[in-house]
């Protein structure tokens, strides 16, 4: 089941009432059976088999690390349990192409059940971060098994994530349960907020951004380039919004998880979009990736950085999907990352020389700049084959292209109610991170605060996209 | 956490009242705009043909009687039937006149956009169109939302803006631009025509409208609003066929009128915005005819 499906509306507060009213010593088995049931809702038993495979697999493998005193035993438990690990994420990324060889060899295809692949790679992830810590004893395996499960399948988290370390969140499955107020407010709040994010803005701006790419021959240029721009905005909020409602959910259960987004498109450079860009995973490539991988090559000086980046976000490519505009958009911002290890103080110079230094003008050259970037990275990862990245980065400057088919035919009215809700949403997103607004909005009276809560409700319910769309990042 | 429950309850009574609200005064606004609050002696009934072809309120200032407009861009007979079936829940008052424009197509089987029956949706109430939303596309889960969370009806921009555009002036201004003969030339060679093939579940349809309006003693003209004569030669089959038909239950059941304009006005290309629909110029020779046409109709 998805966030935004009435099943959800009706699951979380049953399951809420339920924690409420259980004793602190099981909470952590209705959670489970929980997201266990949460999971089950995909219909895919497959999904279920890998799930307890993984949990099962890593708590005795992590187990295993610790009782071993031989280093060298240590490591090869560590190594085995990272590749059967990444075996099964594989296995489940190319099972499409497993399916395929199924149907040209056997003449017969696999169900559709087995052709899903939600959540795995975001708990493979988890699991390997997990043998990790515990393998360089930054922390100590969990020996309770129900709350290793549950660390894993913790279902706010469960299908897109964010990836949480265990030191975030074990220790918060543990703490016996007092009910707090403020928590269930901002938390249902956060929760309708990622509900607006993803049914009111990004399903509308895959309105604009559908039509183009999913034909891009009839259109180039200008058209191209704004529905780039637009998908950019699409992606965010639907990512965001799916991650809003997975925070908001947990804080009903007194659980913090790990923030996932920082207003991403006012970065100065790609370095910092990935410190405000999925968060959880860019920590998770830069903590078990890069920096390993920069230590190993240091004795290169900075060749050796720029190879591990590009190794980094190559894993980055393939992590999101079996494809080669995946592995593209990936090594891209390899390169952007690697070019500026080279040119960064090349740049320092020039910016004194001009006395743009310390100024405004440089920051707004430098993420108008970075934004362009994503955005040209992002044609790669939106379109649906190699040929069609080819003809889009070859026709971006190629004209109009039949922009008014694309934007206003048919459409002028809904042009100018989604500029509207888009400008003004990323207004208050940037305001709620900046400045922090939230805090300050709860010191208002009751009746102002309900009158901002029902007008939102009622704005969600006029407004919500009609749409069957999955979240974006469900794919992956 | 009594205090959060009751908070919660309240939260959602305020929440349901407000919906009903101002659900009942969109839905009274689709009313408006698709003149269902009217009580038309004359109804005419019909998708984009109607919307241009007829000028509903030129007919009811010379004809000195209430004329309701309810089209629906794509409906065919399937659709209308519903639509007929909405408005005599919505509307107790029984027109003389029913005008449903027929062309080529109207017993074919019309491939609608995934999502047509959202416009459907304010109208839900009514069993038949409850009925038909929940065979023509919506899920359970998506319609069983939308009974309850009224608000979820109007979802679609569209209808949004046409439920306001009710109060306000809920006529449609037929644009002046004329047809590019040269770009539908070019479009044409590109399609492929292949043969009338009436739909069983068309007719059908149909043959429900005839009954349902034969029953409530009204006259249905059938009225074929003209299309450019390039396009008709270019289903000619069905041009033919389908006029056939038209003729066959005009002479069958004596309430039945078969109007065709198409032939008069076809060649006339000045009066087309494109091949399928006719532009001001084409809805005033229209409308003008019509008028003729319905007076004497009121005579006998």
């Amino acid at each position: 089941m998805q966030f935004n499906s009435l099943q959800y509306f009706i699951l979380l507060p049953l399951v809420y009432l339920a924690y409420y009213f259980t004793a602190d010593s099981v909470r952590w088995l209705l959670l489970l059976i929980s997201s266990f049931y949460f999971y089950y809702t995909l219909n895919s038993p497959l999904l279920i088999a890998a799930l307890i495979v993984v949990i099962l697999f890593n708590y005795l493998t992590a187990i295993a690390l610790i009782e071993t005193n031989k280093e060298s035993i240590k490591k090869y438990i560590l190594i085995i349990g990272i590749t059967c690990n990444i075996l099964i994420l594989l296995f489940f990324k190319y099972i499409t192409s497993v399916s395929s060889f199924f149907q040209e060899y056997f003449h017969s295809q696999l169900k559709n059940e087995f052709l899903i692949s939600i959540g795995v790679s975001y708990f493979v992830f988890q699991a390997v971060s997990y043998l990790i810590d515990v393998y360089l004893e930054f922390i100590v395996p969990e020996r309770h098994l129900g709350y290793f499960a549950l660390y894993l399948a913790f279902f706010p988290k469960l299908l897109q994530g964010p990836i949480e370390r265990s030191e975030n969140l074990l220790p918060q499955l543990k703490v016996p349960y007092i009910f707090n107020y403020n928590n269930i407010r901002s938390g249902m709040f956060l929760f309708a907020f990622g509900l607006f994010k993803k049914v009111v803005i990004a399903d509308r701006l895959a309105l604009f951004v559908n039509p183009v790419y999913d034909n891009v021959h009839a259109y180039g240029g200008l058209t191209i380039v704004l529905a780039t721009y637009l998908y950019a905005f699409q992606i965010f909020f639907d990512f965001s919004g799916y991650t809003d409602m997975a925070l908001g959910s947990a804080r009903l259960f007194n659980i913090t998880l790990t923030q996932n987004f920082n207003s991403p498109y006012l970065s100065t450079s790609i370095a910092e979009f990935w410190r405000r860009w999925h968060i959880s995973f860019s920590s998770w490539i830069l903590n078990y990736v890069f920096q390993p991988l920069q230590m190993r090559l240091r004795k290169l000086g900075q060749l050796g950085t720029i190879i591990a980046l590009l190794v980094a976000f190559l894993v980055s490519g393939i992590w999101h999907g079996a494809s080669w505009n995946f592995v593209i958009w990936g090594l891209l911002h390899g390169i952007y990352l690697a070019s500026s290890v080279v040119f960064k103080p090349i740049q320092k110079i020039i910016y004194k020389f001009v006395g743009l230094d310390k100024s405004i003008i440089k920051r707004i050259w430098q993420t108008f700049f970075t934004f362009n970037l994503v955005c040209f990275a992002w044609i790669f990862f939106r379109a649906n084959s190699y040929a069609d990245s080819i003809y889009i980065v070859k026709n971006l400057f190629n004209g109009f292209g039949n922009i008014s088919a694309a934007f206003w035919d048919h459409k002028g009215h809904e042009v100018k109610i989604s500029l509207f809700i888009l400008v003004l949403t990323s207004i208050i997103c940037i305001l709620r991170n900046t400045f922090k607004i939230d805090e300050y909005f709860y010191c208002w009276r009751t009746t102002y605060r309900w009158l901002v809560y029902i007008g939102f409700i009622l704005f969600i319910m006029i407004f919500t996209i009609n749409s069957k769309g999955n979240f974006i990042y469900y794919r992956f | 956490m009594i205090k959060l429950i009751k908070k919660v309850v309240l939260f959602l009574i305020i929440i349901f009242i407000l919906d009903y609200i101002i659900s009942e005064f969109l839905k009274n606004g689709m009313r408006k705009y698709n003149q269902l609050d009217k009580k038309a002696e004359i109804l005419c009934i019909g998708h984009s043909h109607t919307e241009n072809g007829i000028d509903e309120k030129k007919l009811e200032k010379v004809l000195g009687l209430k004329v309701a407009k309810y089209f629906m861009p794509g409906a065919n007979n399937p659709e209308r039937l519903v639509m007929l079936q909405n408005y005599f829940k919505e509307q107790a008052h029984i027109p003389k006149i029913i005008i449903y424009d027929v062309d080529a197509r109207t017993f074919e089987k019309v491939k609608l956009s995934d999502n047509f029956y959202l416009q459907f949706y304010p109208y839900i109430d009514t069993f038949q169109v409850d009925h038909y939303v929940s065979e023509n596309g919506a899920t359970q889960e998506e319609l069983f939302i939308r009974r309850y969370f009224r608000l979820l009806r109007y979802n679609d921009s569209l209808l949004l803006r046409c439920a306001i555009k009710g109060y306000f002036d809920p006529s449609v201004s037929v644009s002046t631009d004329l047809i590019d003969l040269k770009d539908f030339n070019v479009k044409l060679k590109n399609k492929k025509y292949s043969g009338f093939h009436a739909d069983v579940n068309s007719v059908k349809a149909f043959e429900e409208i005839l009954n349902l309006i034969r029953i409530r003693g009204s006259i249905l003209v059938l009225l074929f609003i003209p299309t450019l004569d390039v396009y008709n030669k270019s289903q000619i089959e069905s041009q033919i066929e389908s006029e056939k038909m038209f003729r066959m239950y005009s002479h069958k059941f004596r309430n039945v009128i078969y109007l065709n304009y198409n032939d008069k006005y076809e060649h006339n290309h000045k009066l087309f915005l494109d091949a399928a629909h006719v532009n001001k110029s084409g809805q005033e020779m229209v409308t003008n005819d019509l008028i003729s046409d319905i007076n004497i109709i009121l005579k006998y």
